[in-house]
């Protein structure tokens, strides 16, 4: 059972520890954040996971496409449900209701925008001009929906009518080879009408694709559907109505050098257009198309490929970014010199060589690469002269705080990037910048700017770390007076009160707590809820309690303890209190949310001695078997003929016991402290000392009982991984 | 139950024993009327102890069961304990489903009340068991079963023997229609009162395991080098030769307790004993990089498969410690039935499922039977471009277990080779288990053309990924082998490629 319980009790503190086995390393902390060390080292800027790129430090905002938002699952219901709603509509004949909940469909996803869209126009058009083929029509696109292949033979029967361009597209899409898909798309992109642009766009994409099909890459197989395809892609390009497909028409005439072989053409042109992608998708199917293209370069291609790159400041601009950023390199040792960076500077040096004008972009780049190879002077010339604002300043400004940093210069950093975020609003950098602000104010030991940075970066963790553990019980006060308008401030004055409650500051703690009234303070602490399991019928050690009691019992208990005549017996009454209330007593549930288990994975590259100790003396206050065994190992100095004092060196060995496998920071406690051998050595002492006393034969068989525990638990963690 | 039970019932007659009589006998009544009428059945039935709670076990189960030999489940019904002040009946067996299922309700005794046996009352004690019987039945039944009979698990000290014949017998006289058995330690049955024992009961059932598992063997160097020096037995055939040549000497009708199980020791770098093993299952023994493969050996009925410690990355505990599994598989109940002769009515310790399927599973499965290999490279010609003239290639190759035969396989009997021409490793270290070499002779990478894997074992469905850094252009052979422990090589697939 003992063991159990200690399963148990780690409720509160595994939840976090289990994300962290189940996601990989923590990200939005610096306390925590293990894989980051050097803080100046500026985050890259685009995040591609499927590409099993080396993750960035943040990914705020870098990719926004993968930060589910709050009311997406909603939206996406939404949208499914107007699907059935629109078919009903459809069914009922009842053309513009079908158009408009198309149309709102299109407003709430970016999921599946061409079906909508082509349901929208069909039925915008249907509504505008019924006739009986429209009823065919859709009831041929909901079958072929349903099941694809069975509606082929009624679209193909719409002959005429306004539906026959609809019918068509539907046919293009479903058509087994590109090549027969085009001639449906190009038949559909000759009648005047929605569709028309749509249908050209998609008979020149499948008319490239049946040119150039793409299995490990592309390879030429129809010369005439390739000029078709390079003809109205030419067309498309040149035309201003189309502009929202410019890029990829641009992005498929590639493809040609590709396929027949002139991957130096290709890469330049896939490398130039990484920059001009609207969108983060885009630019990163186009950087795939890079890579593939890139990869293939060898002997005259290579040189001709890199002589081009060298006279063109955006091409190497797009170029050092591609090899600094998704060319991984140690994915297991991110901190390790990346290996790629001298090549690559001689590289940038060379581009300077032929004469290439540096853009201010590009020089912020090149000062990249010198910092990251170590050369502060090169990285601080390179950055002399790039204005403070336009392309690349972000950069710059973010590099010249970390050449001050590199100095000693902690305070011209801070100041360099104070204005981050009004001066680069929209940089990819802002949230790099604050982490590094933060990080630069702990180096500083201005702990309560660093929780300003990390309450505005909303790092729950970093800012548990610092009000629960890190900042002293004044400086926590002080930051209370100082924020008192701050919209957390309830929260900063409970965590107080939590710091001052195990400080044994009594009247100090509950004037802290009551300063929140009642019924948000017992929402905030979380009172009567219960982080462990807990079985039916056993004692609720692990109720989150409501602190002001809390305080109160312990200021009577604590009084009756420190004098009087029965000292002995009140002492062990203390200890009982924290005995039997136990692990969430002291527990600020309104910070840590169950969370307290990353205090296992300091950043070491973050902390300093300071935050170990921080640590430790957090640990000893917090727990309160740790607080029991205390005040019943004083008893037992205080009054050692004491009857009292058997029953309290057995409540120290079991105390002391549970401590020994409670979580990773007690297990890893000095064995003198807490450990099988500690607790077994506490119950030796009741049977020697108190030999006639009731719990001497329970100590004498349980002594035994602790030892073998201890061997059992060391056998069991000695192989596991 | 008070503190009656704990005086002995000789010692005195008074009102509490009336009392106590009373009781039984009336308890008596209640048993014999409990649901269908309860017939003495004398013989032994093959069958399974399950210890497990809930019961649940459904009527394509019981067929399952009978498919295999095995009629009867002896399930532990309940546990006696002494809590302190007297010797209750706790934990009891919660009936989910038994349909179908003929049960002997089997109730075990823990250390707490083995320690109290003796001075326990009898009669107290047999009450205490029949209310317990009587309850379990009607759950039971309840559930579908159809209750025969009721088996004592109590590992009582030999010299008690006669205490734990008179708690059958008090049990007998109150319940006189009820099938009773016991099971028995080995030692028991050379006892001059084990016939005492036997003749109180319908028939016993000795277990004929772990009775070799004293210390004597472990405290032995037991171990070196991750391999066992001398036979450890979970069971020992010749000693189960003998027991039953006993049994059938007292003429007492029995089953035999079969060891179908498997157990895991640790032995300290000395070689000594140092407790069972409970960390690490074998599966992930296999795949802990800590733990090399040592050594297997079928000992008769017996496998055993042991791993040596090697010094792990972050902590020294437990270096050179050597982890053993054993087990006694459906071999052990072949060899059983073998020497002890097809009449002799098994009991199985757990379920005997077939041997791949027990123990050995996991092991059976890392044989390297068909092993499935893929190359693949990631070019990086940036050198090209960028001035170093350097074409980099990077080589992932990974080697896959696809389910195949059962060929044991022998410690580093997984051989990976690689071959190349006009490209250059470029790595600057590498593992202990990659040989680098050049006309058979151990080479610095940049000089080798050649390169040896190997590794010791490869579970089915696992895969093994090797990545590797080359630069140049040419081409590179990779071919996989294995080993197995009756010396032969079986050469896998072969992969070629050109690197250019």
């Amino acid at each position: 059972m003992a063991q159990r319980r200690a399963v148990f009790i780690l409720g509160s503190l595994g939840l976090v520890a289990l994300a962290i086995a189940c996601s990989g390393d923590l990200v939005n902390t610096v306390y925590f954040n293990d894989p980051q060390i050097d803080w100046g080292q500026p985050p890259s800027p685009l995040v591609i996971r499927f590409w099993e790129e080396r993750e960035p430090r943040n990914d705020a905002n870098t990719d926004p496409q993968w930060n589910v938002d709050e009311q997406f699952w909603e939206r996406k219901q939404q949208v499914e449900a107007a699907t059935a709603k629109y078919w009903q509509a459809v069914e009922q004949k009842r053309w513009s209701t079908a158009a408009a909940i198309s149309k709102k469909q299109l407003e709430l996803t970016a999921d599946n925008i061409d079906t909508y869209q082509l349901r929208f126009e069909a039925s915008s058009s249907a509504s505008q001009n019924p006739t009986v083929s429209w009823t065919k029509f859709f009831k041929a696109m909901k079958r072929e929906g349903d099941r694809p292949g069975s509606g082929v033979s009624d679209l193909q029967a719409i002959k005429t009518g306004p539906a026959r361009p609809f019918a068509l597209y539907a046919l293009g899409n479903s058509a087994p080879r590109p090549e027969l898909a085009h001639t449906y798309f190009l038949e559909a992109s000759k009648i005047p009408g929605p569709r028309a642009l749509s249908a050209r766009v998609m008979a020149a994409r499948s008319a490239m694709m049946a040119a150039y099909p793409w299995a490990a890459s592309p390879s030429a197989k129809s010369a005439p559907l390739a000029v078709t395809g390079r003809k109205l892609f030419a067309a498309i390009l040149a035309d201003p109505a189309a502009k929202r497909f410019h890029f990829n028409a641009r992005n498929w005439l590639v493809r040609e050098d590709f396929a027949n072989g002139r991957f130096d053409k290709a890469a330049v042109a896939y490398l130039r257009l990484t920059d001009a992608a609207p969108d983060t998708a885009q630019r990163v199917a186009t950087l795939a198309s890079f890579r593939s293209a890139f990869k293939k370069l060898r002997g005259k291609q290579a040189t001709d490929f890199a002589d081009t790159v060298r006279k063109d400041s955006q091409l190497a601009s797009a170029y050092i970014s591609f090899r600094l950023h998704h060319v991984p390199y140690d994915w297991e040792n991110p901190n390790k010199p990346n290996p790629e960076i001298p090549s690559l500077l001689a590289f940038a040096r060379s581009v300077e060589a032929v004469g290439t004008k540096l853009t201010p972009a590009l020089k912020a780049q090149v000062a990249e690469l010198a910092y990251h190879a170590r050369n502060y002077s090169d990285t601080e010339k390179y950055l002399s002269g790039i204005p403070e604002s336009g392309s690349g300043a972000d950069l710059a400004s973010y590099l010249r705080a970390s050449t001050y940093d590199r100095k000693g210069e902690i305070s011209k950093a801070i100041s360099e990037l104070a204005e981050f975020d009004k001066r680069y609003p929209t940089s990819a950098l802002r949230k790099g910048a604050a982490e590094y602000r933060a990080t630069l104010k702990i180096r500083q030991n201005d702990l309560s700017g660093a929780l300003d940075e990390l309450l505005k970066l909303n790092y729950a963790y970093d800012i548990a770390y610092l009000l629960d553990v890190r900042m002293s019980p004044e400086q926590v006060r002080d930051y209370v007076r100082s924020h008192a308008t701050h919209p957390r401030a309830e929260l900063f004055r409970i965590s107080l009160g939590f710091r001052f409650l195990r400080q044994s500051r009594y009247d100090d703690s509950i004037a802290q707590f009551e300063s929140v009234p009642t019924s948000k303070r017992l929402k905030l602490v979380q009172a009567g809820s219960t982080y462990a399991d807990s079985e039916p019928g056993m004692p609720h050690y692990d109720q989150i309690p409501d602190p002001v009691q809390t305080a109160r019992d312990l200021k009577r208990l604590e009084s009756a303890a420190g004098s009087g005549a029965n000292r002995a017996a009140a002492m062990y009454a203390l200890a009982s209190y924290f005995y039997t209330r136990r692990n969430l007593m002291l527990y600020n549930a309104a910070l840590w949310n169950g969370g307290r288990s990353v205090l296992a994975s300091l950043n070491t590259g973050v902390t300093t001695p300071k935050d170990a100790d921080a640590v430790r003396a957090h640990s000893f206050e917090h727990e309160c078997l740790y607080r029991a065994r205390k005040v019943c190992l004083k008893l037992a100095g205080a009054f050692p003929e004491n009857p009292v004092t058997a029953k309290a060196l057995y409540r120290a060995a079991t105390a002391t016991r549970r401590l020994a496998d409670f979580n990773p920071y007690w297990r890893s406690a000095p064995k003198s402290v807490v450990s099988y051998e500690e607790a077994a050595s506490l119950l030796k002492q009741v049977y020697t000392k108190f030999p006639g006393d009731a719990l001497a034969a329970n100590a004498r068989k349980y002594e035994k009982v602790y030892l073998e525990e201890g061997e059992e638990a060391m056998r069991y963690r000695m192989f596991s991984e | 139950m008070n503190e009656a039970v704990l005086r002995r019932g000789h010692s005195r007659m008074g009102s509490e024993t009336f009392a106590v009589n009373v009781s039984l006998a009336l308890l008596a009544l209640l048993t014999a009327g409990c649901g269908p009428r309860v017939t003495r059945n004398s013989k032994p039935s093959p069958g399974v102890w399950y210890w497990h709670s809930p019961f649940n076990v459904q009527a394509e189960h019981v067929l399952g069961a009978q498919e295999v030999g095995i009629k009867t489940f002896y399930v532990r019904s309940g546990t006696l304990t002494f809590d302190g002040t007297e010797l209750k009946v706790g934990l009891p067996q919660v009936w989910s489903a038994a349909k179908g299922a003929e049960v002997w309700l089997v109730l075990n005794a823990d250390k707490g009340a083995l320690k109290h046996f003796e001075q326990a009352d009898s009669d107290e004690m047999a009450r205490e068991i029949l209310g317990h019987f009587r309850s379990q039945k009607v759950l039971a039944e309840g559930a579908g079963a159809t209750v025969v009979g009721l088996q004592l698990d109590f590992d009582v000290p030999t010299r008690l023997l006669p205490l734990y014949a008179k708690l059958f017998q008090v049990i007998r006289k109150n319940s006189p229609a009820l099938p009773l058995s016991c099971t028995g330690l080995q030692d028991w049955v050379r006892s001059r009162d084990f016939s005492q024992l036997a003749s109180s009961m319908d028939w016993v059932a000795p277990q004929l395991y772990e009775g070799y598992l004293d210390a004597e063997p472990f405290e032995l160097r037991s171990i070196a080098g991750g391999r066992l020096r001398t036979n450890v037995w979970l069971s020992d055939l010749s000693r189960a030769e003998s027991i039953v040549s006993r049994l059938r000497e007292v003429g007492v009708p029995f089953a035999i307790g079969v060891p179908t199980y498997n157990q895991s020791f640790l032995f300290l770098p000395s070689g000594r004993f140092a407790g069972v093993n409970r960390s690490i299952t074998l599966e992930e023994a296999f795949r802990n990089p800590r733990l090399r493969f040592a050594e297997y050996r079928q000992d008769g009925h017996q496998q055993v498969v042991s791993f040596l410690a090697i010094p792990g990355k972050h902590r020294a505990e437990g270096d050179g410690y050597t982890i053993t599994f054993m087990s006694t598989g459906i071999e052990s109940v072949k060899a059983f039935q073998k020497a002890l002769g097809p009449s002799v009515t098994p009991i199985y310790f757990s379920w005997p499922t077939k041997a791949p399927e027990v123990f050995l599973a996991g092991f059976r499965r890392s044989a390297l039977g068909n092993l499935k290999t893929s190359v693949r490279a990631d070019s990086n010609p940036s050198g090209l471009v960028e001035g170093t003239g350097r074409l980099r290639h990077n080589l992932r190759i990974r080697v896959e277990q696809q389910p195949g035969s059962n060929r044991m396989l022998k410690p580093d009997g997984l051989i990976l080779r690689l071959r190349w021409n006009g490209i250059q490793p470029t790595m600057p270290t590498s593992p202990s288990n990659y040989a680098f070499t050049r006309d058979g002779a151990r080479v610095l990478p940049a000089n080798a053309n050649e390169l040896t894997i190997t590794r010791s074992g490869l579970l089915a469905g696992d895969s093994w990924e090797i990545e590797l850094e080359f630069e140049g252009a040419g081409t590179i052979r990779i071919e996989a082998k294995t080993e197995g422990l009756d010396g032969k090589i079986q050469r896998h697939s072969l992969d070629s490629l050109e690197l250019s």
